[in-house]
């Protein structure tokens, strides 16, 4: 391979380039043009200020904040017992489930939400809503909270349970002292992480959601209007602020999780 | 789903032999009760409305009207004949309706561009990330985390804004006096989508890889050295091999929903970028023909597993998989 | 035995094809200390999971106290086991860990108390109750697994490979500190160890255990003097193995022709005839003298091959001809002298010395 330095450099060349183009949006979202364009015109909050005044804007906010809070919610309380049943006991077919429930992760969103699509209106006659959107995305943040909290509850000692039901505890008291406590930062990282999949989901809510809209179909509205950009660049800005804070702080509490859990390996 | 897999064995049940082991039926339907949830939002939500495709595709929609009696029409015409030649790309194709054909080739194709750029461009991130790494690696790998969770719409959006006619580069370009004019053709092509799906797939794959990478045992690689391979050498005897299925896996993870991305191909591709999921997308809208639309759709997905399937059993990823396994 | 505390007959356990265990019986005694000896994967660890109620056998019946344990799960058995990974809570203080079951037993705040600060006494944990769980070393850790079970009083104690992650010094320590806590506490000890030493030193009897069966159930003693069969005789300590073929038997003493080495003899263990069979005649390197001139006691002819002088003995490995194994041989060090390696050497052992082994 490469010298230590080539290497490095590759890395951070690397990050430069995944990350350069995304914040090229908060920058031109802070330029005092309706272009995104060089040079920079100077500093400005007033796209903020616009966006915020935007009726419609604030409407797909409450929209995505009350779906992505509902679907994670649900999801995770769908996926802890599934995590605990995948990790902890024995059946039959085990691995094709499992690939199940990952199919969600490689099939294309499109065929997901036309699929989706076709049974909600042809076959179920159920208008669309955000009642639709949310199943959607329950399907789709399903197969990460899983595994979120697959890994977790990999990640300690299956005799931990078996000492607490030696000790006197029955199974559901063996949840609630045991793997509960010791699940919860994977716990938490699946709430997190299941907020951001549906705040941040396009595809989906584009073909499932009714005449609402959540923000990124709002956002994807606004990109055909080069009047608007500016508007568009400040939007993402934000929601880019809010995956970024919850992923870290998922990531953290995930990390602190498993190190503080494994003391004294032998 | 009853367990079957309990051994029966005989005069298990006679006397003075008086146990039977229910323990791992009871285990079995415990473990697949907790499942449950899981398994029904799996079979209304996608079994089902995957299943509901599958007979939409056999409909057909004339106008306004949807007619719901069986028909292979969509089928018939997607692989129809015709004498009139189209051509696209130095081919030539005798088909009837060769717009989703081509769509599908080009898709895949760009689709496959995008793949080998992804798992070229994160291969070395992860190795660095694995093996070089030794100090706030935690550190690392969040910032390469975040990424994989903001907004993919956000990602594809900002390419736009740094591609476009009047976007970053271009005017970047100009303001510098490097270029008089904007440059046209950075946006609105295959090659834009080529760039915009590989950077916006990139961190999906470093940690896969990086995964892979971390899991082999590192007195393996000091074993390896000892026997006498250089650096270079050890990287291709032990390491490529023994991240290889984890990297295919990375690989397909990108591919398969690649080929039907419709954010994309919708945002920067303009109309000599698009794509299959462009065109699933306008039958299900704009053209108002679901049936064709489903059985583009599915069409679509059995090509993609059938390549897929193909490929893993040509280079033996299921026996390469096994052996690094151990 | 008047009446077993535990009584295993006929237990299988199969996971899928695979059979851990085929058949197992044992009665285990009141306050006995009872261990299951055996590599890794011969069933050892899953016959003491069986008596926690962690797995149930696929067939076959278990008695604990002279009741059933059919479907009985492990919280309401009278059973309490320290986990080879010892599995102390992480999230909890060494006295949460410690206190942890008996939550479940429904006692007074002041006997809770009371038996939490018993238990953390007879570890010699005392000063640590508030420590975290992270913060203990193994063997503090394995201190805990041990007083959080013990507090529970159960009727039998599991204890599965508890010493395995101490080092030597500790493991020797913590085995008399554990046998001499099950005397005076009376309660029956089931012991997972795939350490024969360790087995030998802490046990009242052993079941010896290899592929999910028992080779041999029997005391210390019993086990090294009168190993059933081959298998057992070399697991247990050193064993030299002769091949010959039985001949005709006088009471236990069985004569043996031994082919290129000459007659010999050796005594059977059981009532079991060997006549006419393909045996070993099995002798223990301390039973078997060596000397230049043994004189009347000389049995057969060899070379030094190795000589390994330890101090207290000398352990010595002789080429036997018409032998393809060599012999071993442990003799104590009376006189500080060593044979050459190459010396000519005559090998005797006394009469009642030589077993037979099929």
């Amino acid at each position: 391979m490469m010298k230590g330095w080539g290497l490095t450099t590759y890395a951070v060349l690397f990050i430069a380039f995944v990350y350069g183009p995304v914040l090229i949006l908060p920058l031109f979202s802070f330029n005092d043009s309706t272009f995104a364009t060089f040079p920079l015109a100077g500093f400005t909050t007033r796209h903020y200020v616009e966006m915020w005044g935007q009726g419609p804007m604030i409407g797909a906010l409450v929209n995505s904040l009350k779906i992505g809070l509902g679907v994670t919610l649900l999801t995770t309380a769908i996926a802890i017992p599934a995590a605990i049943s995948i990790t902890r006991f024995r059946f039959p077919g085990k691995p094709a489930i499992l690939s199940m429930l990952m199919l969600p992760l490689v099939v294309p969103s499109i065929v997901l939400a036309v699929a989706l699509l076709v049974i909600i209106l042809k076959f179920l006659n159920i208008p669309l809503s955000l009642w639709t959107v949310a199943a959607g995305h329950v399907l789709i943040a399903l197969p990460f909270c899983t595994s979120v909290l697959m890994s977790r509850l990999e990640g300690f000692d299956r005799s931990l349970e078996e000492a607490s039901r030696d000790l006197g505890s029955p199974p559901l008291q063996t949840f609630w002292r045991v793997t509960f406590p010791l699940a919860l930062p994977g716990i938490i990282s699946s709430l997190l992480l299941g907020f951001i999949i549906s705040f941040d989901e396009f595809v989906i809510a584009f073909f499932l959601t009714g005449t609402d809209n959540t923000l990124p179909v709002y956002l994807y509205s606004q990109l055909r209007f080069p009047n608007r950009l500016p508007g568009a660049l400040a939007l993402g800005s934000l929601i880019l602020v809010v995956s970024t804070v919850l992923v870290i702080v998922s990531e953290i509490i995930r990390k602190r999780g498993v190190q503080s859990d494994n003391p004294g390996d032998f | 789903m009853s367990s079957q897999d309990t051994p029966k064995t005989p005069g298990a049940t006679a006397p003075g032999r008086p146990r039977r082991d229910t323990s791992r039926r009871r285990e079995a339907l415990n473990g697949l009760g907790l499942l449950s949830p899981a398994l029904i939002v799996m079979l209304s939500m996608l079994a089902l409305p995957v299943g509901a495709l599958v007979v939409m595709s056999f409909w057909t929609q004339s106008g306004f009207t949807l007619d719901t009696s069986f028909t292979l029409d969509n089928y018939r015409r997607l692989f129809s004949t015709s004498e009139r030649a189209t051509e696209w790309m130095g081919m030539t194709f005798h088909l009837g309706y060769p717009v989703p054909a081509i769509l599908m080739i080009k898709s895949l194709a760009m689709s496959l561009m995008a793949t080998v750029a992804v798992v070229l461009l994160a291969y070395p991130m992860a190795y660095f990330l694995a093996f070089r790494v030794k100090r706030n690696k935690a550190a690392w790998i969040i910032i390469l985390t975040i990424p994989f969770w903001t907004s993919y719409l956000l990602r594809v959006f900002s390419w736009k804004v740094v591609l476009g006619y009047n976007g970053a580069i271009n005017s970047g370009l100009m303001s510098l006096g490097l270029i008089d004019a904007p440059l046209e053709f950075l946006l609105y092509n295959p090659a834009a989508v080529v760039i915009t799906l590989s950077h916006a797939w990139v961190a999906f794959v470093v940690l896969p890889i990086y995964v892979s990478l971390e899991k082999i045992d590192r007195s393996m690689l000091e074993a390896a050295s000892d026997l006498g391979d250089s650096k270079f050498k050890r990287f291709r005897r032990i390491v490529l091999p023994l991240s290889m299925p984890g990297t295919i896996t990375a690989a397909l993870m990108v591919f398969i929903p690649t080929v039907g991305d419709y954010v994309t191909p919708q945002l920067v591709g303009g109309t000599g970028g698009t794509m299959i999921g462009s065109l699933v997308q306008q039958l299900f809208t704009k053209q108002n023909n679901a049936p064709m639309g489903a059985a583009v759709s599915l069409v679509m997905m059995l090509i993609i597993a059938a390549l897929v399937l193909t490929f893993l059993t040509l280079i033996g990823y299921w026996k390469m998989r096994a052996r690094s396994a151990r | 035995m008047s009446e077993p505390l535990i009584h295993i007959e006929a237990v299988t356990k199969s996971f899928g094809s695979f059979t851990a265990l085929h058949g197992i019986d044992i009665d285990i005694g009141r306050g006995e200390f009872f261990s299951l000896l055996g590599a890794s994967g011969c069933g050892k660890t899953t016959l003491l999971r069986i008596l926690a109620g962690i797995e149930e056998p696929t067939t076959g019946q278990l008695l604990i106290d002279g009741q059933d344990m059919r479907g009985v799960p492990p919280e309401k058995r009278p059973t309490n086991m320290v986990f080879q990974s010892y599995a102390i809570f992480p999230h909890l203080n060494v006295e949460e860990n410690i206190g942890y079951g008996l939550r479940n037993l429904k006692l007074s705040r002041a006997e809770t108390r009371e038996r939490i600060g018993s238990a953390v006494e007879l570890v010699k944990l005392g000063g640590m109750e508030k420590r975290n769980a992270h913060a203990l070393s193994g063997g503090q850790r394995q201190r805990v697994a041990l007083a959080r079970a013990l507090v529970m009083r159960p009727k039998v104690l599991l204890l599965d490979e508890p010493l395995s992650a101490l080092d030597k010094k500790l493991r020797e320590e913590m085995q008399l500190e554990l046998r001499a806590m099950q005397r005076s506490l009376g309660i029956t000890f089931v012991f997972v160890t795939h350490d024969q030493e360790e087995a030998m030193t802490l046990s009242d009897r052993i079941a010896m255990m290899s592929d999910g069966r028992i080779l041999q159930l029997d005391t210390p003693k019993g086990l090294y003097e009168r190993p059933a069969n081959r298998e057992v005789a070399e697991f247990i300590g050193t064993m030299n193995l002769i091949p010959a073929k039985a001949g005709a038997a006088k009471g236990n003493q069985v004569s043996l022709d031994a082919g290129a080495l000459g007659k010999l003899e050796g005594r059977v263990a059981t009532d079991v005839s060997t006549s006419g069979r393909e045996v070993f005649l099995a002798l223990r390197p301390e039973r078997i003298s060596v000397g230049a001139d043994l004189g009347a006691n000389a049995r057969l002819k060899g070379k030094i091959a190795e000589a390994v002088y330890l101090g207290d003995r000398i352990t010595y490995v002789v080429a036997v001809n018409g032998l393809a194994q060599p012999l071993r041989v442990v003799n104590a060090n009376e006189t500080g002298e060593i044979l050459r390696i190459g010396a000519e050497v005559e090998i005797g052992w006394p009469d009642d010395s030589g077993l037979v082994l099929s």
